[in-house]
């Protein structure tokens, strides 16, 4: 992890955040381009990827330089999304798509040297982002430093949140001049997302630490759904505490980035959650998965296979493999048949007023269990969680 | 919020730490290597017999199943000076303690496993880097603090390798008890984990020293591996046994003291898999010859002293309490033959 | 749901996600955000020990 180095504090954050504040306007986005790219060399030599890692810096340049020929419905946009979903499916789908086709034996195409250039899966996201709104006229240019700056940015760059050009341009433009409150404010958004991942997320793996096939073999039944909530709530404190981290670290340069968690465990029903849980990224789903698709502005069958593949989309996002697909099947079937509940009931598919406490309350628990449950598909393999359900229900494996 | 009071905010969290610290220095007067050491303090200045080394030796020598076993009414007083978790560095300040302390020109042993006391050859014949430790210095817990307790100079010496920046970084570290006395915290966040982890399964082996599937690490990885170790040591043209091994043994000689290296007891099967190798008799050969040259000191092969029955080992090199009463008690009965006026009354001069 | 409501704005506020506590800020908040972070040091420090290695716990 890169968030709790001396190295990510002490060498690249506070150096350039000061940098940021006391610098002109027209020197901004470069000390932020300049930064990242110092940032992304060396954590992929030191952390992920190594030389190789680091020499996919060529893709932001080659990303920014090829960003100029974007305007209103221009062609090159698509070229654009094509360019980076290729990045995504070559880097981080090779094998898993070409294990598809020969499941058992030797792959003969199976990329023995595979790595993933740091912050792969977001990074292309912004490019897709940018290059799509940018075809529909819904963000400015900017200039090349801007969008370097935006593709660059460090502290988002790991973990995101995904951010979007429009809220970042002019953000950069005119950043915060508050510096003591956003000192203020930043630094204890980084101290409580150190203290909720040391204190809480890493205690937490002394359960989940057990979810393998052995340790799931030798344990009483009982034990089992407390390793699992473990999980679900180690899962929460630590990606939540990445985002605070990140947003922290953004407020210290005096720009905002939007919100990534919003109380998620305490929502009554599974679109909310979605609503409230990795918001940058259900927000980039919907922009650009869902309503492409049709959204909801289409047959009900079909919407109900858009809900679906949108969280199939998210499941594989998530990891190259076939878990991480029945765990987005789970949360699609999921959400659709909450949504046939409600079109069932007649009532709006947001909101669950009209509720009575109990009513909220079972509303509330069935939501944080079902989620629960299919973390089990999301931090296991098929077969072994297959084992988990079994010698939870029947007591055997 | 203003400049003034983020900077009074800094200042009031920085109080707050400084609370902290002070509670931790306060509490670490109580911990169990501060006690360890004034124990061994206290003992080394009546001791006949000291005990030194590492984890091995701290686990297998009992002074009370030692004393037992001494025939007649006036057992030797002695003391288990042996350190775990540490480098020669640390044995040799547990070295320089008991010298300091002792009045009784006791005998010390100097107990071992495998390739403790020597040294993995350097490409070049030239003097070894300072450095001897895989992690760097300001990332030391537990024993390996005992170089900022301790003679800091010296460790300072030996850790930072000649960087006067670091060196002076390595003096300052051993006044903030956040970093020097971490391990204690540490030590009872990992005693929570390992009882929170361990509910709703069965016991795994844990003893003393932790778990025993920890350890595994110490072993070699294979006997081919095991067999290459010993001849690249045996082929190295440079120094055979590690320099701040040899400084250990070259000082407690120079402070009257007779020294024994005894080969720690092993398991059965570390004894099949690994000593039984040609590799390894020709490597305590030479080790043998080199102590005795050097240091007028004894070699003893203890390795097959604890009996490979359940209840005896903790894992291939550590002993059980019962193991370490087999041993202590065989040891007595070693020295009682080989040094028979152990025990009376010697005048230092 | 009041209180509910009120305990998570108050948790997002030391969280550093409101800029502003319930109930406005007052000049006394600097000391009890300064304590705040102490405390929040001294759990990391606590902590953030769980991936050493940990071969023989010497406490």
């Amino acid at each position: 992890m890169i968030f709790n180095t001396f190295s990510y504090f002490f060498l690249f954050l506070l150096p350039s955040a000061i940098a940021f504040r006391t610098a002109s306007a027209p020197w901004r986005p470069k000390i932020l381009a300049l930064s990242g790219t110092l940032f992304f060399v060396y954590f992929s030599l030191t952390a992920v990827g190594g030389v190789l890692g680091a020499i996919c810096l060529a893709l932001f340049l080659w990303e920014a330089t090829v960003s100029r020929l974007y305007k209103t419905g221009s062609r090159w946009c698509w070229v654009g999304v094509a360019l980076a979903l290729g990045i995504l499916a070559v880097f981080k789908y090779w094998n898993f798509a070409t294990g598809i086709v020969w499941p058992s034996g030797a792959n003969p195409w199976r990329w023995s040297g595979a790595f993933l250039p740091l912050g792969v899966s977001f990074f292309t996201f912004e490019f897709i982002h940018y290059a799509e709104d940018r075809r529909l006229g819904r963000t400015e240019a900017g200039t090349f430093w801007e969008y370097l700056a935006f593709i660059l940015f460090f502290p988002t760059m790991v973990a995101g949140p995904i951010k979007r050009y429009q809220d970042f341009l002019p953000a950069l433009r005119a950043p915060s001049p508050n510096w003591a409150a956003d000192w203020e404010r930043g630094l204890t958004r980084i101290l409580v997302g150190l203290a909720k991942k040391f204190a809480i997320a890493d205690l937490l793996t002394t359960f989940t630490v057990h979810l393998n096939e052995t340790d799931i073999a030798a344990a009483r039944p009982w034990v089992l759904p407390v390793w699992l909530l473990a999980f679900g709530l180690q899962i929460y404190f630590d990606f939540s505490a990445y985002s605070d981290i990140a947003i922290g670290s953004a407020r210290l340069f005096g720009l905002p980035v939007k919100e990534n968690f919003d109380w998620p465990y305490l929502q009554t029903d599974l679109a909310a959650f979605w609503r409230h849980w990795h918001m940058s990224l259900t927000r980039w789903l919907t922009d650009y998965v869902y309503i492409p698709l049709g959204g909801s502005r289409v047959g009900a069958v079909r919407v109900y296979a858009n809900v679906i593949a949108v969280m199939l989309a998210s499941g594989l996002w998530h990891g190259a493999g076939a878990n991480f697909l029945v765990w987005g099947l789970w949360h699609g079937a999921g959400l659709a048949a909450h949504r046939g509940w409600r079109v069932l009931r007649g009532e709006s598919v947001a909101g669950t007023g009209g509720l009575s406490v109990a009513g909220r309350f079972g509303a509330w628990a069935l939501t944080f269990t079902y989620v629960n449950v299919g973390w089990a598909f999301f931090i296991m393999d098929l077969p072994t969680a297959g084992k988990f359900f079994r010698h939870l229900v029947m007591g055997w494996h | 919020m203003n400049g003034l009071r983020f900077l009074l905010q800094v200042a009031v969290s920085l109080g707050v730490l400084a609370a902290f610290n002070g509670v931790l220095h306060l509490g670490a007067q109580r911990s169990l290597l501060q006690r360890n050491l004034r124990q061994i303090s206290n003992q080394a200045s009546k001791a006949h017999c000291v005990m030194l080394g590492s984890s091995v030796a701290a686990a297998a020598f009992d002074p009370k199943a030692f004393a037992a076993a001494w025939p007649g009414t006036n057992p030797p007083a002695s003391v288990n000076a042996a350190i775990g978790a540490a480098t020669p560095v640390e044995r040799l300040l547990m070295a320089r303690l008991v010298i300091r302390q002792a009045t009784n020109s006791p005998v010390a042993i100097l107990g071992f496993f495998d390739f403790e006391l020597t040294m993995e050859p350097e490409s070049h014949p030239s003097p070894p880097p300072p450095r001897r430790t895989s992690s760097p210095w300001w990332t030391f817990i537990g024993s390996m603090t005992l170089g900022f307790r301790m003679d800091s100079a010296l460790a300072a010496e030996y850790y930072t390798g000649g960087s006067h920046w670091e060196y002076i970084l390595f003096r300052i570290y051993r006044y903030i008890p956040m970093c020097l006395e971490r391990a204690s915290t540490w030590g009872r966040v990992e005693r929570l984990r390992r009882v929170v982890g361990s509910l709703g399964l069965p016991n795994g082996i844990t003893g003393q020293l932790g778990r025993a599937d920890d350890f595994k690490i110490l072993e070699a990885e294979s006997v081919e591996a095991f067999r290459a170790a010993c001849a690249r040591r045996l082929e190295a043209r440079g120094d055979f046994i590690e320099p701040i091994i040899d400084r250990l043994c070259r000082e407690l000689r120079a402070a009257d003291l007779q020294l024994i290296i005894l080969e720690m007891p092993a398991s059965a099967d570390h004894q099949s898999r690994f000593y039984s190798q040609p590799e390894w008799a020709a490597h305590r050969a030479r080790l043998a010859a080199a102590v005795a040259e050097r240091y007028q000191a004894r070699y003893w092969v203890g390795s097959n002293w604890v009996p490979d029955i359940p209840g005896m080992w903790f894992d291939g090199v550590h002993v059980l309490p019962a193991g370490a009463d087999q041993f202590s008690q065989r040891l007595a009965n070693e020295l009682v033959t080989a040094m028979p006026e152990l025990g009376r009354p010697v005048t230092r001069r | 749901m009041k209180t509910l409501d009120e305990a998570k704005k108050w948790l997002e506020w030391f969280g550093g996600v409101r800029d502003r506590p319930p109930g406005g800020d007052h000049p006394w908040h600097f000391w009890a955000r300064g304590v705040w972070w102490g405390i929040l040091a001294i759990l990391i420090a606590c902590f953030c020990g769980q991936t050493s290695r940990f071969l023989y716990i010497d406490f």
